[in-house]
């Protein structure tokens, strides 16, 4: 499936010297001639310089950000330099390239602002340990409730999003573990969501930044981000309707 | 004359020496000088009166509750303005301070303000000096996180804005390589 004129794949890393070349690499061959912006988030490693000797465009960030912060520099990357639609990979090489096609394909179809890749659509690939599901269950369950429609994979980062969304995204996106959130704050500004199924791979060398810690606070920052979003107001800049109306 | 009061006495002699000294020197703040003057002259007095307090009243806990709290209260605008002064601190972070400094002070000075919040609100003089000073520590902490949040947000901006000028300069320079000896660029 060959993505539309005008995308751009962005990759969010922190500490990812063992996969980032293999992973570049494979974009390179199953989205031949797509631009790629990697945004490094400020590496201990040899990130950066394996990313220089790439030759790739690269946004250095001076501090560590988090993905959140990360991938609001990668939109705003994005809409600086006229991009329509961005594709979303995660450094760690757990969402193979080849697996792209799915979404494009449904952005193709129109109707829609985000497209997520879902491991939990999907026959096979990895999912994730026991724990995390049963909370991803109870994430989705909620999530689904807050933005009336069914998400089955709420923390998937594997996305694909137009310019609308993408622009929203570059003034407003969430910090430490921005999925979950993002995807209610779009459902909440009338962003359109839909989800395909996607086949992850496990993280294929060097280690999580998530620590074991991790899961529980993760659990507890959503939830409460996700209540209190619900509290907020739409910000009429960025509502759907309204940007598409002025578009 | 007992050893603490002689040793009162004679630090109080040797404080009030040195402020005065440096108040005539000029090479000092005058207002610090008299500070420490005033501390040393009510040293040197207690030395010699122990009872000093009952010039202001008859001796009782609330007086001397009133007494420390006077003083603490007046450190904190002093410390407070001063530091607005020298602009280490900004004025906005500072209002709490101050507000609390001239509420306690205004509690200290005036006793009948502080019986009037016990009638209204049965609490007696020396917990409502530990409720307001709770109170200031409560604030000035929500008051941090509410800084900390909005300052990580524009380290966020921040970082966000040099990397991309950063990734523009890069590609700027990688469209016209620059010569690395500047002489040659003149010729």
């Amino acid at each position: 499936m060959v993505p539309p004129k005008n995308t751009i794949v962005l990759i969010p890393v922190f500490n990812e010297e063992a996969n980032i070349l293999v992973l570049l690499r494979e974009v390179e061959e199953h989205l031949p001639g797509v631009p790629v912006c990697v945004i490094n988030d400020c590496s201990r490693d040899g990130t950066a310089q394996k990313l220089k000797r790439a030759g790739c465009a690269r946004l250095n960030l001076p501090c560590n950000l988090g993905v959140g912060g990360a991938m609001q520099a990668g939109f705003r990357y994005a809409v600086e330099q006229g991009y329509d639609y961005a594709i979303r990979l995660d450094g760690d090489g757990q969402h193979p390239p080849a697996e792209c096609a799915a979404l494009i394909e449904r952005m193709g179809q129109g109707n829609v602002d985000l497209v997520t890749g879902s491991r939990f659509l999907a026959d096979g690939g990895y999912t994730s340990s026991r724990v995390r599901q049963a909370g991803i269950a109870g994430l989705s369950a909620f999530l689904s409730w807050a933005c009336r429609q069914k998400i089955t994979d709420p923390t998937s980062g594997f996305q694909m999003v137009n310019r609308l969304a993408m622009t929203y995204f570059s003034h407003q996106y969430p910090s430490d573990y921005p999925e979950p959130e993002a995807l209610a704050l779009l459902s909440r500004q009338g962003y359109r969501l839909a989800e395909v199924p996607a086949k992850f791979r496990e993280r294929q060398a060097g280690k999580s930044s998530i620590r074991r810690w991790g899961t529980v606070f993760y659990m507890f920052k959503v939830c409460v981000a996700l209540f209190v979003d619900r509290c907020r107001a739409v910000d009429p800049r960025f509502d759907r309707r309204h940007v598409e109306a002025s578009a | 004359m007992t050893i603490p009061q002689m040793v009162s006495a004679a630090i109080g002699t040797g404080v009030l020496g040195g402020s005065l000294y440096s108040f005539f020197r000029h090479n000092t703040r005058r207002f610090k000088a008299l500070f420490w003057g005033a501390i040393g002259a009510a040293m040197v007095y207690a030395g010699f009166r122990p009872t000093f307090i009952e010039i202001l009243g008859p001796d009782s806990t609330e007086l001397r509750i009133r007494l420390i709290v006077a003083l603490l209260s007046f450190i904190v605008l002093t410390v407070t303005l001063e530091a607005i002064r020298i602009s280490r601190m900004q004025e906005r972070y500072g209002f709490l301070w101050l507000a609390t400094g001239l509420l306690l002070l205004a509690g200290a000075l005036f006793p009948d303000l502080a019986h009037a919040v016990e009638a209204l609100t049965g609490i007696g003089y020396g917990v409502a000096v530990l409720v307001v000073i709770f109170a200031f520590i409560l604030l000035m902490l929500f008051h941090f996180s509410v800084a900390l949040s909005l300052t990580q947000l524009k380290l966020g901006q921040i970082a966000r804005e040099l990397a991309l000028a950063e990734e523009r300069v890069r590609r700027l320079e990688s469209n016209h390589v620059a010569p690395d000896r500047p002489v040659e660029l003149i010729r």
